[in-house]
């Protein structure tokens, strides 16, 4: 899910944009060192492969499966299956371009949420999921069920750790005064469902890919690996767990008027005052103190003058550039 | 320099297959116009992906104008071997028609002025100077044609080497860039299924059958080998074909009984 | 088929001479910047003076020979889903702001109002920045400003094949949809086929791409090609650049319509 400018405060764009680019950084470094090593015949086509694939996540984007049950349809976002077929690093890089060109000319996310949207969709899945669940457990000639399994697994992680970003972004950003935890079930929930969904694709396009060109799955399926580090997947499945199990308690214990949530299942039966608002005023004070002049917020004169303002110029640039002119073109 | 082509008993496979290439060798001379026929699968397409290094032998070794292709001579063999592939979407990768011709130049460390100056002048050639600022999506299938020839020419190389140029193209197209490649006085090797390009642009012809080098003559003797074409699913041009019918006055119904070894060769379907 | 009708038409606009247009396009991004942040780190209950950043992508839209009504018509899209996570600050902000009659505006509704323009806007900020510039030399201006180059590369294929691919699946789709009574969606069986199809295509492409980059001489590294069109910043940019900047930021910090009205 894109995450809109409306939510987002410059502060944590910074943060995240910081980030997102550090990554992207280390991304052109990487995939840089794997070209230069590559076989001579594979050494140039990383590059094109890349923006081919990224072109590819757009139309693969018209085509949709049929959820049943729903009547509703979907299609593959594609993290998972990019870092299979390329790899994490340039997975990601795709993954993050092809955002950046959503944002840019589809209006599909804002721009300076792109940080938060790298991470979320990109990162997550191609550089934490995908190499500790996915790549560690595959095993050479993989049947169809482990392809699977793992493929679901993966997504569900990547999008849930997803979902948590998202929630702790707006909450930092302190915009909204949604209460975390509720946010977070939705968003968990939601995303849960998605991911199993994302993942059976996945694995469907996999198997398909797999029986015509299985030199194309990078980490390579059908290659023998090392040794699995069994103890890093559960804790990355563990903590997904939790988040999860947590999510639905909170589900099943709210109360209707949800202003007051009881926390003493989780800390030590303090009542406090819902945590997002300490968030929003945190937030607020931030954003105060760059004001110059105390804060007189928003009066119904105020509002009234500046839709006369906008209306004063809206008028003076039709007297200036009429509608009907006829642009030239280059 | 002269720059004569040879390949010295060239053998490819792709990994984990059976032989593409088995055993090609010839020469071709400076200035040549040679044309390379066969079958879908005969491997031309492969055949001309060595000549520039793209691919690599299993076996064999190729020569240009001396230099022997290797990993390190690859790059000024580039410079001097130009390839103008089938799809020309593949071959315009930039966004805009005037960084497309200029990428070739520019690769090679030129000067601003200097590749400036080859866009101008590659792009006034093929006629297509009026297009320099134009998106590659929005051309038609010949002037994609004309643009992707001009990006080879900009590295003036002295050797051509074409794969299916005129494949796709609408007829006026095609004779347009028939007309072209008769102005050039490259050293040229067309792989194509357009035996009436072949008859009109290429003195020599080379067939290849399943991976082997089936003939090596001058086209009309080719032509008129109608056992070889047979066994190798060529035709003769029209141009053979219609001083062929109209020598012998059949009804249009039994044509199909007398001409029967041409018709199979005739409904071939192209390769995507 | 949207997507593509939207691709074209944002070429299309920015093809324009406007005024706006000869604005050096990393200007136009700069501007874009300060907008979105200043606007964005605007306390949401000041109502009053975030609707007065409306001006700018009036303003640059009317410049930039935009078409100012459409523009707003496709930013509204943005609306439903920014109104959805800010629907909560109605039940949770009651403070009263001010009457309206006898009617008590909250600041949860102020708040939310605000939540819906920061989405509009800031989505009309974007559009005006490329629809006066393009997508291609867009994304050229952030390259210049420092973004890496081979992230640039990759980005500029993908925009240049994005049509081809999408005619391609959209004829795959439409090859299909004549056998099977105009389907909207697949099963995954089938679903997957056509992907998977669309993905070997996709790949196999992109080696040929690959090819053809090659043998016209590239290494690991797209050489760099400076043209005669690239513009240079002039004066006229940086005036453009300090006086939306200035303009912006006072905006964000000085209380114009509370203490005018």
């Amino acid at each position: 899910m894109h995450m809109s400018d409306a939510l987002i405060s410059p502060a944590v764009a910074a943060v995240t944009g910081a980030v997102a680019l550090s990554l992207i950084a280390v991304a052109i470094r990487r995939v840089g060192q794997r070209s230069a090593e590559e076989s001579l015949h594979h050494k140039h086509t990383l590059l094109p492969l890349m923006g081919i694939m990224g072109a590819f996540v757009f139309a693969s984007q018209m085509i949709n499966f049929t959820i049943p049950g729903t009547g509703s349809s979907g299609h593959l976002v594609g993290g998972v299956l990019l870092a299979a077929m390329l790899g994490p690093w340039a997975g990601f890089l795709t993954l993050s371009g092809v955002l950046l060109i959503q944002c840019l000319v589809f209006a599909d996310g804002g721009f300076l949420a792109l940080g938060c949207n790298i991470i979320n969709m990109a990162a997550i899945s191609c550089l934490v999921a995908y190499p500790i669940i996915f790549r560690n457990m595959m095993m050479p000639n993989a049947t169809v069920k482990r392809i699977t399994i793992l493929s679901i697994t993966t997504s569900v992680v990547a999008l849930v750790f997803g979902a948590v970003a998202v929630t702790l972004e707006t909450t930092l950003s302190g915009v909204t005064m949604l209460p975390m935890r509720q946010f977070l079930v939705y968003m968990v929930a939601i995303h849960l469902a998605v991911g199993i969904g994302e993942g059976i694709a996945t694995a469907a396009v996999l198997l398909v890919v797999r029986r015509y060109r299985p030199d194309l799955i990078v980490d390579n399926i059908t290659s023998p690996r090392r040794h699995h580090n069994t103890g890093r997947v559960l804790t990355l499945f563990a903590i997904a767990a939790l988040i999860i199990g947590a999510s639905f308690s909170w589900l099943a214990s709210s109360k209707p008027d949800g202003l007051e949530w009881s926390i003493e299942q989780v800390s030590n039966g303090e009542a406090l005052t819902t945590p997002d608002t300490r968030y929003h005023a945190a937030a607020a004070d931030i954003v105060e103190q760059t004001a110059l002049m105390p804060d007189y917020n928003t009066s119904l004169a105020g509002i009234l003058g500046s839709g006369a303002i906008i209306l004063v110029v809206f008028l003076a640039t039709y007297l200036f550039h009429p509608r009907h002119r006829r642009w030239p073109t280059d | 320099m002269h720059h004569y082509l040879q390949l010295y008993d060239l053998h490819f496979a792709y990994k984990g297959g059976d032989d593409v290439l088995r055993g090609i060798s010839f020469r071709i001379e400076h200035g040549q116009h040679v044309a390379l026929a066969g079958a879908n699968g005969a491997g031309k397409s492969t055949l001309l992906l060595h000549i520039n290094g793209l691919l690599q032998p299993t076996r064999g070794s190729i020569d240009v104008g001396g230099i022997l292709l290797t990993d390190k001579t690859e790059a000024i063999i580039r410079q001097s071997v130009g390839m103008v592939f089938q799809d020309s979407d593949n071959q315009l990768f930039m966004p805009s028609v005037e960084e497309d011709v200029a990428f070739g130049p520019a690769a090679m460390g030129l000067t601003r002025e200097e590749v400036t100056r080859r866009v101008e002048k590659s792009l006034s050639e093929v006629d297509a100077l009026h297009l320099r600022e134009r998106e590659p999506h929005s051309l038609s299938g010949g002037e994609k044609k004309r643009v992707a020839i001009a990006t080879v020419l900009a590295m003036t190389p002295s050797i051509l080497v074409l794969d299916e140029p005129t494949v796709g193209l609408d007829p006026r197209s095609r004779r347009q860039i028939i007309a072209l490649l008769r102005q050039f006085r490259h050293t040229m090797l067309i792989a194509t299924h357009d035996m009436d390009l072949i008859d009109e642009l290429c003195e020599r012809t080379i067939v290849l059958n399943r991976g082997k080098v089936a003939a090596d003559a001058p086209t009309a003797e080719v032509f008129s080998n109608m056992t070889l074409l047979d066994e190798c699913e060529l035709e003769q041009p029209s141009s053979m074909r219609f001083m062929k019918s109209s020598t012998q006055i059949i009804p249009p119904l039994d044509r199909a009984q007398h001409t029967d070894s041409n018709a199979n060769a005739h409904g071939r379907l192209e390769e995507a | 088929m949207q997507a593509l009708y939207a691709l074209d038409e944002v070429e299309r606009t920015a093809r324009r001479r406007s005024s706006l247009k000869q604005i050096d396009a990393r200007a136009k991004a700069i501007v874009t910047i300060v907008f979105l942040c200043t606007m964005l780190s605007m306390p949401i209950d000041r109502l009053s003076e975030l609707m007065l950043f409306t001006i700018y992508p009036l303003l640059a839209a009317r410049m930039g020979g935009m078409n100012y009504a459409a523009m707003v018509r496709n930013s509204l899209l943005v609306a439903p889903f920014a109104a959805l996570i800010a629907l909560p600050n109605i039940f949770y902000d009651r403070v009263p702001m001010f009457l309206v009659g006898e009617l008590v505006i909250t600041r949860g509704w102020i708040s939310l109002v605000s939540i819906i323009l920061r989405g509009v806007l800031s989505v009309q900020a974007v559009m005006v920045w490329i629809g006066s510039t393009g997508t291609y030399q867009s994304v050229r201006a952030l390259q210049r400003l420092g973004m890496p180059s081979l992230f640039a590369s990759q980005i500029f294929l993908t925009m240049r094949y994005i049509r081809l691919i999408i005619d391609q699946a959209l004829q795959m789709r439409r090859a299909r949809d004549a056998r099977s009574f105009g389907r909207q969606s697949y099963p995954l069986r089938l679903w997957a086929m056509l992907v998977g199809e669309l993905l070997l295509r996709s790949v196999k492409r992109g080696e040929a791409i690959g090819y053809a980059m090659a043998a016209r001489g590239f290494e690991s590294s797209m050489p760099a090609i400076a043209l005669h069109y690239q513009d240079r910043w002039q004066r006229r940019d940086t005036l453009y650049t300090i006086l939306c900047s200035t303009t912006l930021i006072l905006i964000r910090i000085l209380h114009l319509s509370e203490r005018i009205f």
